[in-house]
């Protein structure tokens, strides 16, 4: 991975000009640090590839990859439908199937949370938040 | 100096700001109790918060975190085995066992104690030496900062890991994070890949709380075990005229120790903890005894964390060179507020320097109270399951990240560097590294072409001025050190 993002930068530097050492242009940091970056990940693709040095993925990856999931749901939600339905649809995945909390205990920490950051966030610190039932709430849609 | 601690004691004892600093300390000591919450994510997690608050405030908020979580990770190392943040590691070799033994109170008791000692210790060396560094440091000239965040760097990599190149790799990917943007000279656009929304550049509270916090928590998911308390009754928290005979000297070395480790950068709290803990086994007459509950090896490396959480904010507030990550989250929110960090700071913005060192004072006194006697609620906090915890700083992070700049792009970047984040976790990179590197690269890349610049393109100026050829020498022989000592390990082994 290293290795891609070296390459890629060392190319763009290159399309920025170098300039001279006298007249450093806007490209020679960022080619320097990418030709160094190369390097460093050459030596270390050469130096140990063995997989041993890294930590297995085991059967709670598959939770990992879920919150990731729910993260970028959560993101498109809190987009289109507003802040509060998104908290609480990612905090009942995350707590009921990522965590396996009972429904009890994940339905009093949803609500708990969700008033927490409906006033920290949105009465205290009046942080404008996008999506249709925020934009209601404001009364934007008052006839 | 008297003029200026009033003007400290003016700024630290409004209202707000003893209210910010006792805010900080408790929650410091909550995330210090809470393993897998270290103090470095808790502080990317409220970076957003500083936008909103006065600048003086939150650092003095953002440094009791740091400094209240070096108290609190003992606890959940002695009751637990299991240690609360890095820093504690090795009080967990002994402080366990003395809790086995029933000694629990006593564990805690002198760990409070030893970091009370060494945190006082570390503020008035910070209040006395910082001026007088800064002071030295307005002679730097470009080529001098240069070379000196180039031995920051090489410090920084080489003493916090066990892979070197790998650590190396990190800081390079975070020069060049730093380098999309605007170009700071010509003001064309780099790196952006033709977009606009990369303009202005990544926001570095975005990708510490991205690396921080969702990388630990996504990390966290997987391999969470269940903390078992030893005994959630704790007696006696006040040590015998014995037990402190036995940890006056540990603790003043730890102080003494912590405090010059603190300094280097990359050193900080976690390796002055390890060396103080070697150091006392060594100069012990019962070495025997370490590891079976010997109360000297909680009360060393305790002292010596604490004091290097102090002392790392004199290179930060003199020179400008954050030395751990905590230290890089400090230089962001100065950043944040337009402060720049460095040998000018103390003289521009005294209010600040003077407030925050003398909320350390007061911070202090107030974690010595909340550790002492009221310590039994906070092992409470050990009963909060990991899975509920982690939901909820999921979704804090999200929208903090969201209020920085009311952007859901930055909520998408967050979600992109807390993978980042987590596949480091997993294949050994530090992130660490990676944010020092990106708040550090603008102003080594514009020192570096200022540089070049007054050389009219030689490079050799770096080596030609002296305090510019020392710094590099020093990074130079830190270099050959490691790898002297790899070679000859590995021929051993071969041997073998």
């Amino acid at each position: 991975m290293p290795l891609v993002i070296g390459i890629v930068a060392a190319v763009g530097a290159y399309e920025l000009e170098l300039g001279q050492l006298n007249k450093p242009g806007p490209g020679l940091w960022p080619f320097i640090l990418s030709v160094m970056l190369v390097a460093c990940s050459l030596v270390l693709f050469v130096k140990d590839v063995r997989k041993d040095n890294y930590e297995k993925f085991t059967g709670k990856t598959k939770l990992v990859i879920y919150s990731i999931v729910a993260t970028a749901v959560f993101i498109v939600v809190f987009k289109t439908l507003g802040l509060v339905a998104a908290v609480v649809a990612l905090l009942l995945f995350q707590l009921r199937v990522v965590g396996a909390e009972s429904w009890k205990i994940s339905a009093l920490v949803t609500v708990g949370m969700t008033v927490a950051v409906y006033l920290l966030f949105s009465l205290w610190l009046k942080i404008p938040f996008p999506g249709l039932l925020s934009l209601i709430e404001r009364g934007c849609f008052r006839v | 100096m008297f003029d200026q601690m009033m003007l400290g004691f003016q700024v630290a004892l409004t209202y707000s700001n003893i209210l910010y600093c006792a805010a900080g300390v408790t929650l410091g000591t909550a995330i210090g109790v809470l393993p897998g919450l270290g103090p470095v994510a808790t502080i990317s997690l409220l970076l957003p918060l500083t936008y909103s608050i006065p600048l003086e405030s939150s650092i003095i908020l953002l440094s009791g975190i740091y400094y209240g979580a070096m108290y609190g990770g003992s606890t959940t190392s002695i009751l637990v085995n299991l240690p609360g943040e890095a820093a504690s590691v090795v009080t967990a070799l002994d402080g366990y066992q003395m809790a086995k033994k029933g000694r629990a109170g006593v564990a805690l008791g002198i760990a409070a104690i030893g970091s009370f000692v060494a945190g006082t210790v570390a503020i008035v060396g910070l209040n006395l030496f910082a001026p007088i560094v800064s002071r030295w440091a307005i002679k730097f000239g470009p080529p001098e900062y240069v070379a000196l965040m180039v031995m920051g760097l090489t410090f920084i990599t080489y003493l916090s890991t066990k892979s070197p190149l790998r650590s190396v790799i990190s800081a390079l990917i975070g020069l060049l994070l730093a380098v999309i943007g605007v170009d700071p000279e010509y003001g064309g656009a780099r790196l952006t890949f033709g977009t606009d929304t990369l303009l202005s550049g990544l926001d570095f509270a975005v990708i510490a709380m991205g690396l921080f916090g969702v990388g630990e928590v996504l990390y966290c998911l997987e391999t969470s075990g269940e903390a078992k308390l030893i005994t959630d009754k704790i007696s006696q928290v006040f040590p015998s005229r014995k037990d402190l005979a036995a940890a006056a000297g540990p603790i003043t070395r730890g102080s003494v120790l912590g405090f010059l480790v603190g300094l280097l950068p990359g050193g900080g709290a976690v390796i002055s903890s390890l060396l103080s803990y070697a150091v006392e086994k060594r100069l012990s007459k019962h070495p025997e005894e370490f590891g079976q509950g010997a109360i000297q090896g909680v009360a060393g490396p305790e002292s010596a964390n604490n004091a290097a959480a102090g002392s790392a904010f004199i290179p930060l507030l003199t020179l400008g060179l954050p030395s751990n990550a905590v230290m890089a989250l400090m230089f962001g929110a100065l950043m944040i507020h337009g402060v720049t960090p460095g040998p000018f700071l103390i003289k521009e913005v005294p209010e600040l320097f003077w407030g925050v060192v003398v909320s350390m004072y007061i911070g202090n006194v107030l974690l010595l109270i909340l550790n002492l006697p009221m310590i039994g609620l906070f092992v409470k906090l050990l009963k909060v399951r990991l899975s509920i915890l982690s939901a909820c700083v999921l979704v804090i992070t999200l929208i903090g990240v969201y209020s920085v700049n009311n952007n859901v792009f930055d909520m998408w970047v967050l979600l992109l560097f807390g993978i980042v984040g987590y596949l480091m976790r997993k294949f050994e990179f530090e992130p660490g590294p990676l944010v020092l590197a990106f708040v550090l690269g603008p102003i080594l890349e514009t020192a570096f072409r200022q540089s070049l610049i007054i050389s009219n393109g030689n490079p050799g100026i770096f080596v030609t001025r002296p305090i510019s050829l020392f710094f590099l020498c020093l990074a130079g022989l830190l270099v050959a050190s490691q790898l002297f000592a790899r070679k000859k390990k590995s021929e051993q082994n071969y041997e073998a």
